[in-house]
This record gives structure tokens, sequence and C-alpha cells, in this order.
């Protein structure tokens, strides 16, 4: 589970470092120094840097195929969905074929549009995101999700849809785990 | 003259006014003769078959724009009107200018006054004024609906945007050494901005208006006011994307090359560059 | 592989602005006219964002109808005015040692200004407010705007498509003229054989740069194109579009044209920085490949948008992080690297112009970073259209692609007037570059905190953020105020720089 406040800290903590790089360049860019006696060391930082980023991207290109969102992957992650609700955005609210949903149990939203494109996004009750999905004119796009709390969630519309975009919004209700 | 009914809508007719094909028949044989003669000035002018058939295109559009079906439907339909005005300031007046202009032969040699004159009108200031006021003034709907009333104002409505227009497209259309001519790239391209922003601004204001701006159309036979407000929207574009493909041909037509020396050196050389080892600063 | 990092043998060269006798002049005339007015443009949009953060910081209220068809005026005009300043630029810079047409420059810039007409009037008078990215088929399912306004917002982006293709058609055919092929232009031998062929003299590195984001400026205008054809047949009622299609089209042009924008200021460094740090930049193997690779890179990515749209082949979103990935390093490694590397002890001067410089790759790797997280797929879920995005390209537009055009503005009136900058003026660069890092951190924070982007109205735990973030916007609008009357007192004196006894105005 992705928490958005955690990329927003590697975020901050990639910025600083990056920030100290440049200011170590700054600061010791005062005293001159001839090119070509920079050059060898130029080209091993690059190469450093091609195989170590290069290296990390694919790493990382390898591990999220784990933690695709799309309905196979997540089916593989959860098992079969017990509950489907049925989502058709509309311009400016949406229709729930139903409002209540278990924990800790794999739910299928089977997510469509009658008019323009929506985006189907659930947030927790401390605000925070935690998936979501496109409506596409002409498409039904299934997310499947587990709940682990019970509680008030919010759907909200994420994607720029007209005049009550922001409005775009209803209470969706996890009860608690039968289990 | 009075609107003819007619149920069905748009009038297949041709208007022929005595007056107006009469004014233009005058004009077309004085400017022949002028042209055969050499010109107006005193010295020949350099004077072509080109020159002579934009003058006669642009008399000829405007017995289309006047004469013709389109014409004879502006009293019935805005968007027929807008197309008889696109034709007036955006096509007839530049062709006027560019066949009648080089009658005058070398600008510069013209007598004083006439110089004078020429010169006050033709600056690029006075020419944007007068084309841009005589064009908003005319859309107001007071003035716009008197003209639908009254012939006689509307023939001034109609002499006013071409001598407007007139005034507008001479100074791109004239060599640059001319009177009024502008010189360079970016007077070109700021004074053809201008006039294209100002109208561009007009015809959207009366396409996106709510409400029928020339209460006259509401009064047509058969007019209704949906009908009344598409036609107005009609018009609108009909004024707004011709306009944009106007001057986006213009400025094709009227920014020309400058004249700069050779270009230096070889190929070696250029990417060589000039200094060796400059100065950080 | 060593000769592949070897020194090419075409001499060093530090190029200066101005070709021998001015010849240039022209190409540097039409250069400053985009530049002019296409960051004077800026900072009347960026007064509309003001309005925006304003708005959603529950400051001030701007009815929703009102908000969204600012934010659409917004994004494409900033889109458009930034690409514009930044082509300008380019043309300078490529002009000292090809020889451009200033007619067509000239041409093509009121091309530009038709289409900005067009989406100025029609948002502004309109009404429209389907947001820049005009996604299908939201523009004409507007309750509040007619279908005409969706229209001409289309023909608004056509003018524009075709003042980027006479730009970048002709960039590539004077290119093509000046070094005797395509193939040349691009080092394609020099390449492919790893830095061996030599027989064919190198292009410089902005001309090279001219020849990559004019093929990919081509390829954003035919999407552009591509996208619209079925827009118009759709308004007219003649066929139905296919939503996956649409956004697979319109995505294609529109990132394409907003990353334009950061390839091309990133030229107008390698144009400039030489200048100030006594370097030249040479054109090596490493910068052929990393600047051929980005032609195919810029496009192949752009489907990092529809990542949650989940009827996008996979393999098309697989590629997309992979793409996203990929171009990060060429971008860092080279170019980045590379002007890092010219700055190190090289004893320069931080006068306005480099600190703007050094501000913009600060910025382009931060943003970088903010965008290689969100284009990671199991990241994106949770940061997909919220403020993140914003986030990120605010900081490549404002810390990246802006930063390096005023930079090269301040370079350009500096070479041609030979007036040192004001050393005050460089205090302005640092209100520009605190003021722009505050609003971009608080896009990033309100993203961490699941704000949704494109709200009108924000709850009341979301609007601290917009609040926070409006004390650095005014510390930007005062840096900008301060560049504009900097430059504004010299423009005169620079534009007559560019006047030889022989040139017209």
């Amino acid at each position: 589970m992705i928490e958005p406040k955690v990329i927003l800290e590697i975020f901050i903590i990639l910025g600083v470092i990056w920030t100290a790089g440049c200011a170590v360049v700054v600061a010791r860019s005062r005293r001159a120094m001839p090119l070509q006696q920079l050059e060898g060391a130029e080209a091993r930082l690059r190469v450093g840097l091609l195989g170590g980023l290069g290296g990390v991207a694919i790493a990382l290109f390898f591990l999220t195929l784990h933690w695709l969102p799309y309905a196979k992957a997540r089916r593989a992650e959860l098992g079969s969905p017990e509950v489907t609700v049925t989502v058709t955005a509309v311009q400016w609210s949406w229709i729930l074929s139903r409002h209540q949903v278990p924990a800790d149990v794999a739910v299928e939203f089977t997510v469509t549009t009658r008019d323009v494109n929506h985006d189907f996004a659930i947030y927790d009750p401390n605000g925070r995101l935690l998936t979501q999905v496109q409506a596409m004119p002409g498409y039904t796009n299934r997310l499947l999700y587990a709940f682990h709390a019970p509680g008030t969630y919010t759907v909200r519309c994420l994607e720029y849809c007209g005049l009550g975009h922001h409005l775009m919004t209803v209470p969706l209700t996890v009860t608690a785990s039968p289990k | 003259m009075t609107v003819a009914p007619n149920p069905s809508g748009f009038v297949w007719q041709w208007e022929w006014e005595l007056p107006l094909i009469a004014s233009l028949v005058v004009s077309e044989v004085a400017y022949v003769v002028c042209w055969f003669r050499g010109g107006l000035a005193p010295q020949r002018a350099h004077l072509a078959w080109k020159h002579l058939a934009a003058f006669t295109a642009g008399l000829v559009i405007i017995v289309i724009a006047l004469a013709s079906p389109i014409g004879a439907n502006d009293e019935r339909l805005l968007s027929m009107h807008m197309v008889a005005h696109d034709l007036l300031i955006w096509v007839a007046a530049p062709l006027v200018v560019a066949g009648g202009v080089p009658l005058l032969g070398d600008t510069n040699r013209l007598p004083w006054s006439l110089r004078q004159a020429l010169e006050l009108l033709t600056s690029p200031g006075v020419a944007l004024l007068a084309s841009t006021s005589l064009l908003w003034v005319w859309h107001a709907p007071t003035a716009f609906d008197r003209a639908l009333a009254h012939e006689g104002v509307h023939v001034v409505e109609h002499l006013c945007f071409l001598i407007g227009y007139l005034l507008y497209w001479w100074p791109l259309v004239v060599r640059p050494e001319a009177i009024g001519g502008l010189r360079g790239h970016l007077a070109r391209a700021v004074y053809l901005a201008v006039g294209m922003m100002q109208s561009a601004l007009l015809s959207a204001l009366i396409m996106f208006h709510g409400t029928v701006l020339y209460t006259t159309y509401l009064h047509v036979p058969g007019a209704t006011l949906d009908s009344a407000l598409a036609d107005q929207r009609l018009a609108g574009a009909l004024m707004w994307y011709p306009g944009a493909v106007v001057f986006a041909l213009a400025a094709a037509l009227v920014i020309r090359e400058d004249v700069v020396g050779p270009w230096p050196g070889p190929r070696s050389a250029r990417i060589n560059g000039i200094r060796e080892s400059p100065q950080p600063d | 592989m060593a000769s592949a990092f070897a020194v090419p043998p075409s001499p060093p060269a530090i190029t200066p602005l101005l070709a021998p006798d001015r010849a240039n002049g022209a190409a540097i005339r039409a250069a400053l006219a985009y530049m002019v007015v296409g960051l004077g443009t800026f900072l009347l949009l960026g007064l509309l964002g003001l309005l925006m953060r304003l708005d959603q910081g529950g400051l001030i209220v701007i009815p929703p109808a009102w908000f969204y068809r600012i934010m659409t005026l917004h994004g494409a005009g900033m889109v458009a005015t930034i690409l514009l300043a930044a082509l300008g630029g380019l043309a300078a810079a490529v002009s000292a040692t090809t020889r451009l047409k200033a007619r067509v420059l000239w041409i093509a810039l009121i091309l530009h200004l038709i289409g900005t007409g067009f989406v100025i009037l029609t948002t502004l008078v309109g009404g429209f407010g389907a947001g820049w990215t005009v996604l299908y088929p939201l523009p004409s399912h507007g309750d509040i705007w007619p279908l005409s306004a969706a229209i001409a917002m289309y023909v608004g982006y056509l003018f524009i498509a075709l003042g980027l293709l006479v730009y970048c058609l002709h960039m590539l055919y004077a290119l093509a003229r000046a070094h005797g092929g395509l193939a040349n232009v691009l080092a394609l031998r020099y390449l492919f054989s790893f830095g061996r062929d030599t027989r064919s003299a190198l292009p410089r590195p902005p001309e090279l740069i001219a020849a990559v984001i004019s093929i990919d400026g081509i390829a954003a205008a035919t999407s552009g194109v591509v996208y619209l054809i079925p827009m118009f047949a759709h308004a007219a009622g003649v066929t139905s579009v296919n939503a996956l299609f649409a956004k697979n089209a319109v995505l294609l042009f529109g990132h394409t044209m907003a990353n334009l924008s950061i390839y091309v200021t990133a030229g107008l460094v390698y144009a400039a920085l030489p200048t100030f740090t006594g370097r030249p930049w040479r054109t090596t193997w490493a910068v052929v490949c990393a600047w051929d690779l980005i032609i195919i890179l810029m496009l192949a990515n752009y489907s990092h948008h529809l990542y949650a749209d989940f009827a996008q082949p996979l393999g098309l979103q697989l590629l997309a992080e992979l793409g996203s990935y990929a171009v990060a390093l060429p971008s860092f490694i080279v170019t980045v690297v590379g002007a890092l590397t010219l700055i190190y002890r090289s004893a320069i001067r931080w006068t306005v112009a480099p600190t703007l410089l050094m501000l913009g790759i600060w910025g382009w790797v931060l943003g970088g970073i903010g965008a290689v997280l969100d284009a990671t797929i199991p990241v994106n879920q949770v940061m997909h259209n919220t403020m993140w995005v914003p986030a990120h390209f605010h900081t490549y537009y404002l810390l990246g692609a802006v930063a390096f055009a005023w930079g090269y503005l301040f370079y350009m009136v500096r070479e041609l007037t030979a007036d040192r900058d004001a050393r005050m003026v460089r205090v302005a660069a640092w209100l520009y570059g605190i003021g722009g890092a505050g609003f971009i951190l608080m896009l990033f924070v309100a993203g961490g905190h699941s704000v949704p982007r494109r709200y009108a109205v924000h709850l009341p735990q979301w609007q601290v953020y917009a609040r926070i973030a409006v004390p650095f916007v005014l510390l930007l609008a005062l840096g900008l105020a301060w560049f504009s009357w900097d430059l504004g007192t010299r423009f005169r004196a620079a534009w007559r720089g560019t006047q030889s006894a022989e040139s017209k105005p």
C-alpha cells in the first residue's frame, strides 16, 4: 500500500540531496581549474550514473510489476471479488449500486460513465487517496480493492468534467468484516 | 430598399442598383484610361498588367458583395451581410490599393499638399484608428439597424468600411519606400496583429452574444428568435474564421524578406566562431 | 568505448550570439519578438494563476464557471506562450551559424498569435472551460458554453499547431541546407560509428537540439491535427469518437507540446553557458547519442498520463513507465552533468543570467524527481490527478524552462548591448527562485496530502496549502517585475545592437 505522504518524504529527501549537490558545485565554482583536468572525472561520473541510475530504473520497473492496479494483477493479489459495486458516473454525481461494502474482502468496482470522462477515486476517512480508476465513455473499467478499516470513505471525481467537478462526491461506508 | 416578403428564406437574385454600378463602371473606365496613360503623375509610373487585374478584381468583388445574392440578402440575414462586409474590407480593399496606388507613381514626388495629406491618412496610427473605429462604430446596434432601415445610411456605411480599409491595407500593400509604407518585419507584424485582434474581438463579441443584437433581423418574415440567434452566431463565425485565414495569408504575402548582405564565410569558419578564449564575464 | 568519450576533431568554439557583420540580426530581432511576446504573455497568464491560488486558498471567491475558464486559458496559454519564448531563444542561438529566414519566423509568430487570439476569446468571451486538454467528449458537453466555443478552441489549437509546424519545417530545412543533409545535422554517421567517422563537420549543440525538437515538434503538431479532425467531425455531428483513441491522441499532442519547452530551453543552456564559464560545450558522442535518443524517448512515454485508464493496452502502459525512466537518463547524465561540469571550478561570475541558468538546472532535476515518482505506476495510483501533477509540471516550467528562457534573454541583451548586467538584478533571480520554490513546494505538499487538482473550490482543510503559497507567488511576481523593468530599460539598445549599417529594422 503506497502512502502519498511517504512519496512526499522521499521526494523531499531526494530534493535535499540534489540541492546539496548543486550547492557544492556552486560553492566550488569560484576557483578556476582547467577543463581538461575535469574531463576524466566527468566521464567516470557519467558511466557511473548510467550504470547506477540505469540499474535502479530497471530494478524499480520490475518491482512495480508486482503492484499494478489493473484488474488481473489485483485479482492475483486479492483473490476473486466477493462483492461487486456498479459505478456509473454522470455529470455531476455518482450512481452506486450499493453504498456499503464489507472490510477485508475483495470488492470489485465496475466503473463507467454516461457522458464524459470522470475518475472514480476513493479517499479514506483521514482524507488520504487510496485507489482510483478512470470512468471512460464506452468502456467499463474494473477496479479491485480490499478495505481494511471500517468507516466512512469518500468517493471523489478526479478527472475534470465540467462545472460541477468539485461537487461530485458521495460517501462509501465500509462495515466491519463479518469474519 | 424594402424587404421582399419571402417565407422560404434566402433569395436567389441579383440586385443591380444603378448608382452603384454606374460609379464602379466610371471608376474602372477612369482607371483603365490612366493605366494606358502611364499613371496620374507627370512622370510615367511603372504599371503592369497585374495592377490592372488587381484593381478590376477589386471592383468585381464589390459587385459580388453588394449586387449578388450575397448583397441582396443582407437585409434578411446577418450572416450574408457579414459576408458582404468581409468581401469589402478583406478582399476588395487590398486589391484596390494594390491596383490603384501604383497609378500615383513615386509617391515621394507628388505635390506637397497631396503628399502631406497622404502621409497623415496612411500613417499606421491613423489608418489603424480609422479602420478600427469605423468598423466598431458601424457595428453598434443603433447604427447597424439604422443602416438597414435607410438605404442612404447603408451606402454611407459601406463607403466607411471601404475607405477605412483602403487606409488599413495601404501601409502593408504599398512598397516600404512609398508614403505610408511600413518598413521592417516588426512594424508589419505589429500592424497586422493589431488589425487582426480587434476584428477577432468584435467577431467573438457578436458570435457569443446571448441576445439578438440587430433587432431588424427579428422582423424579417419567417424569422424566429432562434433562427435570428443562430444566424447571428453564424455571422460572427463568418467574420472570425475567414478573418483568421485572411490575416494568415496576408502575413505570408506582406512580410517580405529583409535585404541583407551575403552570408559570411565558409562553414568551417562559421562553426569555429569568433572568440578563442573569452573571459567569463 | 573509450573513443565514445574522446574529444571530437572539430575545434572548440564559444560561438557568440551575433554572426560576423551582424548577418543574423534579422533573425535575432524575430527571436527577441518571440521572447518578449512569449514572456510578456506568461506574466499576464501568471496573474490568472495567482487568482486561482487565491480562490483555492479561500481568500477570494471566483464563481466556478469563471474559475474553470481561467484555468483553461491559463493552461492552454502557458503551454503555448512558454514554447513560443523558448523557440525564439533557440532561433537566436542557431542563427549565429545557420542562416534562418526571419520572414518565416515572423509568419510563424503571426499564426501563433491568431491561434492564441482564438483561445483567449473563446475562454474569456465565449465561456469555454473544458480545460486545456480539451478531452473528448467534454468540449461538446459543456452545459454553460456553446458548441461554437469548443470549435473556436479547436481552431485556435489548429493555428498554433500550424505556427509550430512552419517554424519546425523551416528550422529543419535551414539546418539541413547548412550542414548538407539532416543526417549530418543529427550526426548519425558519427553516432553509429561510436565517434570514429568524423568526415562531416559536427553541428553545434544548439543546432543538433534544434533539429531534434523540430522533428518532435512536427510530431506534436501532427498529433494535434490527428486529434482535432475527429473533434471537428464530432462537433458537426458526423461521427462519434472512440474515447480511448481520443485520449491517446490528445495526450500525445499535449504531452509532447509541454515537453518540447524544457528540451528547447535546454538548448539555450548549451548556447549561453559557455560564454559565462569560458569553457566551450563540445558536441561529443555522448551529446549526440543523448539528443538523438530523445527524439524517440520524448514520444514514447506519453501514456504515463493514461495509467488510470485501465482500458489502455498494458504494453503501452509499461512502455510508458520504462520510457519515463529512460528519458531521464540522457537529460541528466549528459545535459545536467555537462552543465555542472562546465560550471565546476570555472571562476564563473554569478550575474543574473548564469544564476537563472543554474536555477533552471536545479529546478529541472527537482521536477524530474517528482515526475519519475509519479511515473511509477503504483505511485501514480495514489497521485494521479492530485496536486502532485501540477506540482511537477510547474516545477519543470517555472524553475526549469522559464528560468532558462529569462536567463537566455538576459544573455541576449547583454551580448547585444555589450553592457554588464546590473549587480542588483541577481537579487531578482533569488526572489524568483525562492518564490518559485515555495510555490511549487506547496503544490507537492498538497499532492502528498491527496488534494485533488482542478477543483474550483477547496475544502477548508486543503485551503492552507494554497494560502501558504500566495506570499511565495508574490515574491515570484516581484522578481519577475524586476526582470521586466531591467530588461525593458535596455531593450531599445539591444534592438539597435542587432542592426548593421545595411540591414533594415
